[in-house]
Parts: C-alpha cells; structure tokens; sequence
C-alpha cells in the first residue's frame, strides 16, 4: 500500500468521526454522520457486526440485546477481551482518555496546547515512557515497546496495519473502529481541528496512532496464541462476504418503517386536504411573530393564534439569518457565535449600554476580580486548607439557597446590543451591512410580497435551567446552543433603524412607517414570553403592545397546560403551574427541567396556510417557505442544506440516543464527571460521554421520545426539489440512503410525491 | 472532672431525629406502592424533621452537657450531630428530584435515611457498644449506596475496597471494646471520659481506626473510584461520613491520649495525605475526582491537627470542610463562567505580597491576643494562615485587584482566622480529654520537624505549580495523575482477593 493510499484511508476514517462540541454550546450532531455514504440498513448491519451500536430499534416489549453480543469484526483489544479474558479493551480506552483528559483539559498557554498530530502522538510516546500504570495493568514491556516505536504517527499508523496483517481491504473499517472506542476524545479532537479559533490541523490521526499503539502492544504479548488467527480470518471473511443484512435486522426495520408510515400517513392526510390555492391575499394582521423551527414552538405558535384570527405566526431558524458572535458586556466572557455551528460567525456584537460602549477601557467589576484571586488561593496548594477551615461554615448559606431555589436574576435583565461599528473592537456593523443584513431577514422570511403588520414580533427561545451541565442542548440549536435573545434583539434593532429603513425603502423593500418591530424570549422550561427594549415602545401605541402581552400571556398558558401532563405536573390553575414551572428552572436538583426536542418527527417547509390551526403535538420543526416568492430556488436551497440538515442531525441524535444509549448516548446525569470544563465522563473514568443522557429522553417508566427517522415535507415542484439534491451530496445521502424521508407537496392541489432517489419521485 | 448529670429533657430531641428518619425508613414498601416519590418525599420530610430536632436539642443543651445510660450528648455531640441533620437533610432533598424516575428509588431512599440515622445516632451515642454499632451501620448503609448501580462493576469494585477497609476499622474498634472493658469494666462514655489514663494500646488502635475511616493513605484508593455512585451520595461520603475518623479521635480524646506516639502516627500519616492529595488533586482533569482527592488532603490535614494537640482547630476544620465539599459535590454539574483572560499568572514571586501578608496577620493576631507559639501545632496553624494569606494577597494583586481591596480582604480573613481560634478554644473549653490532647501532644523534634517540613512541603509543591515550572514537573505529573498506581495496585489485589463477576451493562 503506497503512502499516499493509507494517508487518503486514514483522512477517510477520521472523517466518519462526528464532532463534538463542548458543553457550553452543546448542540445537537447527527452521530452517524461520517457513515451517510451506505444506505441506512447496510449501516446498521456493519456497526452490529463490528460491535460498535445498535441502530434499528426493538419491537416494542422486546429487549434491546447487548450490543456486544457476538460482534465478528472487532478490534483486536476488544476481540482479546471477549475471547482471552482480561480488560485489554477497557483499559486501553481509560488509559487513553486519562491521558487525553490530562493533556487536553488543562488550561495553559497558548504555545503548549497540542496542534498538530505528529504532536499529539509525539506528546503521548513521550509520557508512555515513563507511565507505569499500563505495566501494572497487565501490559508487559510497555514503556519498553513505547521507545521503539516511530516518531510521525502516520509511520506508527502504517507500521502498525503492517505488523497486524489488516488485510487492505478492511483497513478502513478497521481504523474507524479504533476511533469509534474511543469516539467521545474523538469527537472532541475533531471538534479542536475544525474551529476557527484553534486553526489547528486535523488532530485524529494522532489519537488514531495512539489507539493502535494499544493493539499492536497486545500483538506483541499474545504473539504466541495461536487463536490470533482467528481474528485474521474473521476480519478476512466478513470482508470479502460483504454484510447480508441478518434476519432480525429485517425485521426490525420493516417493523421501523411501519412505525414511520403510521406517522406519515395521517399527517400527509391533513397536509393534503389543505392542498388548495389559498383564499384572496389576506388582510394586514395585527401582528406578526416569527418564531424558530424549533418543534418547541410549535405548541406556542398554534396557541398564539388560537387567540385571534390577526396574528399570523412565522417559523424561521432561530437566529433570523444573522451569522453573529455576542461579546459580553464589561468583556466578562469571550466572544460566543450565536449562529448554527455549520456557520462561521461574520460579524461580533457587543453587548451593553451605548455610552458605556464609548468609555475605554472597559474594566472588569472588581468583585470578579476578587472572585478569581480566591479561586486562585483557594485552589493552591497553601491555601487549600487554612481558607476552607476559615470560610468553610459560610457555604451553609449556598447550601440552603439550594434547597431553597433561591438563584441568581434571569436573563431579562441583559443590556441591549449595540449595532454601530467601533473598528477599535472590531465590533459592530457599518451601515451597508446592517442595511444588506435586514434586506435578507425580510427576504428570507416571506415579508417581501405580503403586507408586513404593524407589530413584528421576532421571538427567539432559550431554557433557564441550573446545576445542569446539558443546559446548552435545550437552548436554541440554530443559535448555536446559546439563548436566542440576542439574535432577536439584534434582528428588531437593525429593522427598527431609520436608517436601515430608509436605505431598504431605496432597494425598493419599503417597510410601512407605522411598523415596529419587537424581540421576545420564549423560556422553554416556563413557556414565558419575555419582550424586550419596551420602555423603547411609543407612548401613543401602548394599547398595541398591550394587546400583544395579554394575547402572548394566554398563548403561554394554553402551552404550560398543554405541557403540564407530560411533565407530571398535577392539573391546576394557571398561576400555580407557572410557580411549579418557575422553581423547576430553578431546582439544582433537576434532572428533567424539560422535554427539549424529544418526540420531534417531522419536518414541514410550507406556509402556515398549509399547517394553520392543526395540533402537531410539538413534534414537527415548521418553516414557512412559499416557491411562488422564491422564482430562483435560492430560499429552497438554503432550506435544505441548512435548517434542514440541523433539523435531521437533531432528529437522528435523539433517534441514536434512544435507540442505543450505551453507545451513542451520555449516560446517566446523576453520574456525570465534568472533564475540562468541556465534556462529561460517567463514574469513574473511561471514554467521554457524547449524546443526550437518559433523563433526556426517558422519564423513568416511558421513553419519551420515539425513535423515527425524520418525514420531510415541502411544498416544491419535485424538479426544483432535485437540483438542489444533485448539487448538494450531504442531503441527497441523507435522502437516497433513507436517513429521512422526503415528500414534496404541490402548491394549489393535494397531489403529493415520494422521492426515493434523485429524479425518482413516487406519485401518493 | 465529674460526669455530666442526666437530662432527659435535653437529651430526647437528640434521640428523637435519628429516630423520626428511623420510623420513616420502616414505612412498609406496601404504603407508597400507589404513590411514586411518597417514599422520597417522606424522607424528605423526616429529614427536616431531624435537623429541627437535633436544633432544638442544641439550643437547649445546658453547659457541661449532658448524659444518660447509652447517650452522651455535649457541644461537640450537638454541633456534629447539627452538621449531620444538616447535611443529611440537604441530601435527601436533593435527591427527591434528583433520583426521581430511577427504578431503584425507593430501595436508595431506605438506605439513605439507614445512613444518616447512624450518622445521626453516632454523636449521641454514649456507649462504646452502641458508638460502634452505629459506626458499624453507617457503613454498611453507606456500602448500599455505593453499589445503587449494582451492575456497574466499578461500583462494585470501589465498594469492595471500602467494605475491607472498612472492616479492618471495625477490627480495631473491636480491640478497643475488648481493651476497655479490660481495664474499666465499663463502656459508658459518662464514666470512661472522665476515668483515669488508659492503656496506650486503646490510643494506638483508635488512631488507626481513625486513619482508616478516613481514607488516609495507603488505604485511600476506594475514595476516588466512588464516583460510580449518584451525586448526592458522594456529598454525604465526602461532607458526613468520611469525617467519622475524626470525630472518633475527638470524642474519645481521653483514650487516645495516653499514646503520644500514636498521636504522632496520627499526624504523620495525616501529613503525608495531605501532601499526596495536594500533589495528586492537581493532576486530576475531572471535577468529581479532584474534590476526591481533595477530601483526602483536607482529612489528613484534619488528622494532623488532631495529632498535634489542635483538637478545636480539627473540629472547625471538619465542620468547615464539611459544608464546603457538600456544597461542591452538589453544584459539581455547574459550567465554570467562561473565561474571557487566561487564568492569572503571577508574573514572578515577588515577596511584597507575602511581607504585606505577614505583616497584616501579625498585627490582628497581636491585637487578638493571640500569644505567639509555643507548640508545634500553634506554629503550624499560624504559619499556613499566613501562607494562605500571602497566596491570596498574591493572587489578588496578579488578578488586578485594587491593593487596599485586597489588602482589606486579607486583613478580613486575619482577623476572622484569629477569632476563630480564639472562639474555638474558649467554647470548647470543658470537652472531655481535649486539654489533655494539647498537653500531651507531641512536641519533640520529630513533631517540630513536621510543623516546619509540612508548610514548606506546600510551599515547594506550590512554586512547581506555576505554569513556568510545568515542563520539569511533567514526569512527576504523569506519576501524580496515576496516584503513584496505589490506585491499579489496589484494584489489582481486590480483584484477585474478592473477583466481581462480569455483568452486562444496562441502559
């Protein structure tokens, strides 16, 4: 094999390692995604046979069978553990992830975090020479063999297939699953190398090194045992046989699809009979709130209009289109992208009062300062016990505010963004931006060719939870697994500009003198709705925003009551469920303060005319498009490469999670070790917990979330669909090898199409 | 010194709240069967209940104390038995929601209310019988927490190695009954506090109890491979139940006095904790398992004042310690603020901080009243404030804080300090055998090297903590985060002792 074939294998292996990203921007990845090139049945069949997961569900009342339960193809750690006895394969993986966590989760500087995987490999043989933990595991002549071994880790890579007989054709099956037992390192590795910060190269091959350095030690020690050849001749096998699709794994997904089609049909049912043109063009609403896709709000935009015929409600991804980063006020944080994470922020923000923006230099507020001198003192070495036995009886007071619920100001209180450019800071935007910006929030949303109400309501989502290390997975995902006030506030101020408007009426996108618009946060965890920059609203028009919080006020009780069964909360007046609500956000002890995203199963991309006034149950993500607005298919496009594809990556975490949560979910909260500030472990040691833990997705006696591939549904000629799919491979995997399902509705008739394939549409 | 008279009106609330948690755990299972979380929520309750008991019964207690045939209940009973109810309270109300929906609920919710009743009953407890009972139970209650997850095996591993420690304390607690019944006819607390000097042999066997139940080294290696075990049970372990070795040595102060050697063991093996966990805990990359490492730093530092005739100072410290790792453990699924500067470097060790330091604590402990030192353990506890307050004054200048701030700070924390040792050594005055403990304590150059040796032991392990050291540190480190392989040695020989049979992991 020529170097350059093993160095495209060991790319290609690394690349079907998802990333991860840390937990405080905790956003949903499709796990399998390096793995969308096989249709999804030949996927489940090949992680089952190599024991790497289980991805077809059981037949309800059936037991989910252990996953390692007769794997063929293995690694050969795991293969010696299963067949000789020992812990060869959980001791490699905790020695690697104690190294990485030691390595990886300090925080030095700049110049000592690893960077390359030359580096990474080199940084590991080098403390392998002296570690003698792996001796006393069992691991003879370690620290011996570590010396020997190459210094690139490409050579190790490739001295170590050599050495091991891999036959080439398995060699990339065979280095995928060295990374996937150790995928939580590697997810975060691949997360390193792909930030815009970090600028670093791709980190895996050297973990990859790492990981193969266990299985070529265990060659070296079990040469003798003749049963070796066994694991030859089983890779060597299944390999050339190729993987028919065993029995039950039929079963099962036949079993899946009839789950499916039991959800489709009847919503395809109801998505049909709305299949006329609509009525004359409506009248001008009283408002508009554009909400985000996120199924959550579902159940608050059906409310919301529940409560009068004049509100129109509109579904976008949740940060309006604007690829921001927020720089906290006073900077007492770095700078956070707000924006999906397929996104590179273009832009950053600052947040704060306007004046304080001209004040330089902005300092600290010293009692964070103090804060961190103490931390400093308290975690050295001299400090550590006279400071505890001195100060120690005051954490009584943290402890009862505990049980108490007593928890610091919410959100609301945060100073609005500041949008004028200070090229000092790099912060801000300058005019042409800010007026190219607006111009694609109101294209984008539809706003263009209707009428746009005098009130415009964009309304972003975060969660208020506490003491919960998965707090960011229930914050807006298109925001990057931050709240999506600002971006909100953000989209509000830019179209409220006079400027702005002026320079907008001028393009020819004119927007009526008497519209204002407003942001708002929906908190998932109360269903409150928090409106912000009020004190900014005229006088003369209170009535107006009087009408909207009391009709937001009523949508918000009609969701908590809708919500209150499945949280087990015992039925009750308004008020005393809101209180409930309020001190679950508030309880350190909560381990469900929601449901997130559980249930969600559907995908609609179509105006609301088509889902107005039917109860999804907050199971579908809802984009308004209209093709007759989007003549170039540009809008079309972007939904499908974008909110789409988060929307499946969501849907198919949460469908691996539930399906195997050993292998692709995070465990058990109550067990949960932060790692480094960026990950979690479960108990003691081991591999890095991705994925949704078990409380997110079962509430004790039920699942909560039924495991069903995302059902697509747009309204679009399937022509107009197709070029995008032939132009896009990401989503046209995502179709032809049946990770989702798509349906195209056509416009002004109830004639609907299954896309099989690219140009392979099946007439319903 | 004559025992304290019986007081019944004072002494029931302290029996009362270990047994209000007591009646609320014997609830048949067949009551709640129709209610999921009535087990939990009456718990919770009758937790409550016991803390406002143990409260009542603190407040009323009379001075000198009090006791009666099996309970002995004076200031240090009621302020450990008020931590406990605390604690145990906090815990149990944390795990209502905490637990809630796991199938093993209700069988945790019994253990935990097992455990805190013993842990509640063993401050009261005036018998030796009965102390050893309860210390007994305790960790057989606290065994069943450990393994909630029965078919993790590193539960089951982790458990077994505290269940062989732990038996190895109970051996020596054994001896202890056998020894005094031996020499005093008797195990009432009344008569044995304020008997005659015992045999140095009860001083040796307490002292080694004690490093045991403390999880002191070598015998630590349980503590840190505990984390397969719910949050909340860790915060009981950790605040509650590992300070049992202490409160040994304190409340049976008299028996151990009479062994100044063992007093020294005490404050030996309690040093080189200290020191291993310091070095070890940095090295730890995962939250839980740091604040592990930390319990056994801070224990051993708690043992060394033990051994050092600093009885008030261990008491405070085990309090202290107490609340401040419970709280830790609780909050632990908290994100860090994120960090907008790079963690403060200080740019040199420049000694102006330090002197400033000195110069502040020297000035309050004089106008405390505090007279300077004479013991080794008065020059220990002065020196490490002081050095605690150099770090703090160092830290806050680096960090930019404003100097007078910080120097307002420090000046707080001295003057704080010296109260508290002041406070401690008057209301703690008349608790059996704790003057003996400071006369006795040992004070030869051994002792003197270890008050000497331990201050500047942190200080070396400090100065190599600074980023610019790191490089030279790092084959140290690599052995640091492996625990010098106690750890692996220790799983090793449990393993091939006592083997946990593979069991399949459940969803």
């Amino acid at each position: 094999m020529n170097s350059q074939h093993l160095a495209d294998t060991i790319s290609a292996a690394c690349l079907r390692m998802p990333p991860a990203w840390p937990l405080d921007r905790f956003v949903a990845v499709n796990p399998l995604l390096g793995l969308l090139d096989r249709p999804f049945g030949d996927t489940a069949a090949w992680l089952r046979e190599a024991g790497a997961g289980e991805l077809l569900p059981a037949p309800p009342g059936q037991p989910q069978p252990a996953t390692t339960a007769g794997p063929r193809r293995q690694t050969l750690t795991a293969w010696a553990q299963a067949r000789l006895g020992g812990a060869w394969n959980t001791t490699a993986v905790e020695e690697i992830s104690k190294w990485c966590a030691a390595e990886l989760a300090t925080d030095g500087p700049p110049e000592a975090v690893v960077a390359t995987a030359d580096q990474l490999w080199g940084r590991w043989r080098e403390d392998a020479r002296v570690d003698r933990n792996p001796e006393f595991l069992g691991w003879r002549h370690f620290r011996h063999q570590a010396a020997a071994w190459p210094a690139a880790a490409e050579q190790m890579i490739a001295d170590t297939l050599d050495v091991l007989a891999v036959p080439p054709a398995a060699r990339l099956d065979y280095l995928y699953l060295q990374l996937s037992s150790v995928a939580g390192w590697a997810g975060h590795l691949q997360w390193r190398a792909g930030t815009a910060e970090a600028k670093q190269a791709p980190l895996l091959p050297g973990l990859l090194a790492v990981r193969l350095a266990f299985e070529r030690a265990l060659h070296h020690q079990c040469r003798t045992e003749p049963t070796l050849a066994d694991w030859h001749s089983a890779w060597a096998s299944t390999v050339s046989e190729g993987t028919p699709l065993q029995a039950d794994l039929r079963a099962r997904e036949a079993a899946l699809l009839a789950r499916e089609a039991a959800y489709q049909e009847p919503l395809l049912e109801r998505l049909r009979e709305r299949g006329e043109p609509p009525a004359a063009s409506p009248a001008r609403p009283a408002v508009q709130a554009v909400f985000c896709i996120d199924v959550r709000s579902e159940r608050l935009r059906r409310a919301l209009e529940a409560c009068s015929g004049e509100i129109q409600t509109l579904g976008f991804a949740g940060f309006f289109g604007l690829p921001l980063a927020r720089v906290p006020a006073d900077d007492a944080g770095p700078a956070v992208p707000r924006c999906p994470v397929l996104l590179q922020p273009s832009f950053r923000l600052r947040e704060g009062a306007a004046e304080a923006c001209k004040a330089p230099p902005i300092r600290r507020p010293w009692m964070s300062r103090v804060a961190t001198a103490w931390q400093t003192a308290q975690n050295s070495a001299v400090g550590a016990f006279s400071l505890v036995e001195t100060t120690g009886l005051a954490c009584a007071v943290p402890l009862l505010a505990g049980c108490l619920g007593w928890s610091p100001a919410p959100r609301s209180a945060l100073p609005p963004p500041i949008l004028e450019h200070d090229p000092a800071t790099e912060t801000g935007l300058p005019l042409p931006e800010q007026v190219r910006l607006a111009a694609g929030i109101l294209r984008n949303l539809g706003l263009t060719g209707g009428p746009i109400a005098p009130v415009v309501l964009f309304c972003g989502h975060g969660s208020t939870t506490v003491n919960n290390l998965h707090g960011a997975g229930y914050h807006c995902g298109a925001c990057g697994g931050q709240p999506g006030d600002f971006s909100a506030r953000v989209a509000a101020a830019l179209l409220n500009s006079p400027t702005v408007r002026q320079a907008l009426a001028s393009q020819g996108l004119p927007i009526p003198a008497d519209t204002r618009f407003l942001a708002g946060l929906h908190d998932t965890v109360t269903d409150e709705i928090n409106l912000f920059e009020t004190a900014d609203w005229p006088a003369e028009r209170g009535p107006e925003l009087a009408q909207l919080t009391a009709w937001l006020a009523a949508a918000s009780a009609a969701c908590r009551r809708e919500r209150a069964p499945l949280l087990d909360l015992p039925p009750g007046p308004d008020a005393a469920l809101l209180r409930r609500l309020r001190a679950r956000s508030r309880d350190w002890s909560e381990v469900r303060p929601e449901w997130g995203l559980a249930g969600n199963a559907a995908f609609i991309a179509a105006p609301r005319a088509r889902t107005r006034g039917l109860d999804l149950a907050g199971r579908t993500f809802l984009h308004d498009y209209d093709p007759a607005k989007d003549t170039d298919g540009s809008v079309l496009e972007l939904i499908l490469t974008a909110p789409l594809v988060v929307a499946s990556w969501i849907n198919l975490q949460y469908y691996a999670s539930r399906v195997d949560p050993i292998r692709f979910g995070a465990g058990s909260k109550t067990l949960h070790n932060l790692v480094g500030d960026f990950a979690v472990g479960e108990g003691n040691g081991g591999d890095l917990r991705g994925g949704l833990p078990w409380q997110a997705l079962h509430d004790g006696t039920h699942w909560r979330h039924e495991p069903l591939r995302l059902s697509v549904f747009i309204t679009a000629a399937p022509a107009a669909i197709d070029r995008v799919l032939a132009a896009h491979t990401q989503v046209r995997q995502l179709v032809e090898n049946g990770y989702l399902h798509l349906f195209a509705l056509a416009v002004d008739s109830p004639a609907a199409w299954r896309c099989n394939r690219l140009n392979s549409w099946l007439p319903l | 010194m004559e025992p304290p008279k019986t007081n019944w009106l004072t002494l029931a609330p302290a029996v009362a709240a270990p047994a209000l948690l007591l009646l609320a755990g014997l609830c048949p299972a067949a009551v709640w069967r129709n209610r999921p979380g009535g087990a939990a929520t009456a718990a919770r309750g009758a937790a409550w209940g016991a803390l406002a008991l143990a409260v009542v019964a603190a407040v009323g207690l009379p001075r000198g104390g009090t006791s009666g045939p099996w309970f002995y209940y004076d200031r240090l009973s009621a302020l450990v038995q008020v931590l406990v109810a605390f604690l145990g309270a906090v815990v149990t109300a944390y795990s209502h929601r905490y637990l809630a929906g796991e199938a093993g609920r209700d069988r945790y919710t019994r253990w935990l209310g097992f455990t805190c009743v013993s842990a509640l009953a063993l401050p009261v407890a005036g018998n030796l019988l009965a102390f050893t009972l309860v210390w007994s139970a305790g960790s057989f209650g606290l065994h069943h927490l450990l393994i909630h997850y029965p078919e993790r095996p590193g539960a089951q591993l982790a458990a077994r190695k505290k269940f062989i420690v732990s038996r190895l304390g109970d051996l020596c607690l054994l001896g202890v009954l056998w020894l005094v019944h031996g020499q005093f006819g008797t195990w009432e607390f009344a008569e044995l506090l304020h008997a005659p000097a015992a045999r140095p042999a009860i001083g040796w066997l307490l002292a080694v109890a004690a490093l045991l139940k403390c999880a002191q080294f070598p015998f630590h290696t349980w503590l840190p491979d505990t984390l397969e075990a719910p949050t909340p049970v860790s915060a009981l372990m950790h605040a509650g139940f590992i300070n049992a070795g202490g409160f040994l040595v304190l409340r049976l102060a008299p028996l151990a006095a009479p062994a100044p050697g063992a007093l020294l063991l005490l404050a030996y093996v309690g040093a080189l904790s200290a020191a291993f966990g310091t070095l070890v805990l940095a090295a730890q990359p995962a939250r839980k398992r740091a604040l592990a490492y930390s319990t056994i730093a801070q224990m051993g530092f708690m043992l060394l004042e033990c051994g050092l005739g600093l009885p008030g100072m261990a008491l405070l410290h085990l309090l202290a310690h107490a609340l401040y790792k419970a709280n830790a453990f609780l909050r632990a699924a908290t994100l860090p603020e994120p960090k907008s500067l790079p963690r403060p470097v200080d740019p040199s060790w420049s000694v102006t901080p330090w002197l400033v330091a000195g110069a502040l604590f020297l000035a309050t402990a004089r106008l405390a009243g505090l007279a300077a030192p004479r013991t080794p353990g008065e020059w220990l506890a002065g020196s490490l404030l002081l050095l605690a307050l150099g770090r703090l004054l160092a830290a806050s200048w680096s960090s930019g804080v404003a100097r007078p701030i910080g120097a307002a700070l420090v000046l707080l924390l001295a003057a704080l300090g010296c109260g508290l040792q002041q406070w401690v050594t008057v209301f703690f005055a008349d608790i059996p055998g704790w003057a003996d403990l400071r006369a006795v304590a040992p004070a030869g150059p051994a002792a003197w090297f270890l008050a000497i040796g331990f201050p500047c032991a942190l200080l070396l392990i400090e100065s190599q903590r600074q980023p610019g050291a790191r490089r030279n540190w790092r084959r140290l480190q690599i052995h640091a985060r492996n625990g010098w392989y106690c750890h692996t040695l220790a799983n090793r020989s449990v393993k091939a002792l006592w083997p946990v049979p593979p069991i399949s992991p459940q969803p």
